[in-house]
């Protein structure tokens, strides 16, 4: 049997190597190559997740912070007439919230479930077969 | 026309990750192989040898194409197992059996069989070395590196790369002999 060897093989060694060698490489196990293809294209996909989930959830916090530093009286004062109304029994509480501020919060919602995939579609290590 | 690894590489690092499947083809058989004599176990050695994958393809951008791919991976993979030996022990149990070879040379099945025993004794006393001696016997012999691709696949100097092997060769003669002496 003819068997490939390094370049440098040097002459004390030839015996281990032929032995080595002649060791037939085992077959690789079914699903292999898909099993990392799979992981790769659920990578790339996660990559564009987390981009898309920063793009949402960016300016969202940015304008909520901004409309805390700005009106967080109007903030502080809707939330306690939402404890007083729950505390007295009252069926009505008054309080505003813009347009914008809703828009933000349900943007930095989606944006939360985006991240909450791309997390959990990172695969753990081991389970890319099973 | 065959892609060389530098064009395949390229080609994932400029977006197109299936192109990565190449390497795969390509590899995957050196790289599991590699795996599978230093854990000593089939699924280890599976999940060794897809976890050296999907970190080279992380690590894609870190390859320097002026060196061949090859021994990159398969230090990547040896570093995954050899990791996954000192964690988990996985040593202590040997693969046994071996595949029917492709190739059966032309002598009868009494010399097949009893080439294939012998076959077996090899792979079962490398697989009582320490990770160490394994990993680089693997890479020396089996994958047919040279002394300088070993040294960069186990990330270890050169001359310690002599002195594993030199160890390694006289650890398996030793573990050997009283195998064929039981034999005969």
């Amino acid at each position: 049997m003819s068997l490939r060897e390094p370049f440098d093989l040097e002459p004390a060694e030839r015996r281990t190597h032929r032995l080595l060698a002649a060791v037939p490489p085992q077959a690789l196990p079914l699903g292999f190559r898909d099993a990392i293809m799979r992981t790769v294209a659920s990578e790339r996909g996660v990559g564009w997740e987390w981009i898309v989930a920063a793009v949402l959830a960016l300016p969202s916090v940015a304008f909520l912070a901004f409309q805390v530093a700005t009106r967080g009286s109007e903030f502080a004062a809707a939330l306690n007439n939402v404890v007083v109304a729950a505390t007295n029994d009252t069926p009505q509480a008054f309080f505003f919230v813009d347009g914008l501020t809703v828009l933000a919060f349900a943007l930095l919602g989606l944006a939360s479930l985006i991240a909450a995939h791309a997390s959990t579609a990172i695969p753990s290590r081991g389970s890319t077969t099973r | 026309m065959t892609r060389s690894d530098q064009d395949v590489v390229a080609s994932c690092l400029a977006g197109d990750a299936d192109s990565f499947s190449v390497l795969v083809e390509r590899y995957g058989g050196r790289v599991y192989n590699i795996a599978l004599r230093i854990t000593g176990e089939r699924d280890a050695a599976n999940d060794c040898a897809q976890e050296a994958f999907i970190r080279a393809y992380r690590a894609l951008h870190q390859y320097d194409p002026t060196l061949p791919l090859g021994p990159w991976l398969f230090r990547i993979a040896t570093n995954a197992s050899l990791n996954y030996v000192q964690r988990w022990h996985a040593h202590e149990s040997p693969v046994e059996e071996l595949p029917e070879s492709p190739e059966e040379p032309e002598e009868g099945p009494e010399a097949t069989a009893v080439r294939r025993e012998e076959l077996e004794e090899v792979v079962a006393a490398m697989a009582e070395l320490p990770p160490a001696y394994r990993a680089a016997l693997t890479l020396r012999h089996m994958q047919q590196l040279s002394y300088q691709e070993v040294a960069d696949a186990l990330g270890i100097p050169l001359g310690t790369v002599k002195t594993h092997l030199h160890r390694a060769r006289a650890a398996l003669r030793t573990r050997l002999v009283p195998r064929t002496k039981g034999r005969s």
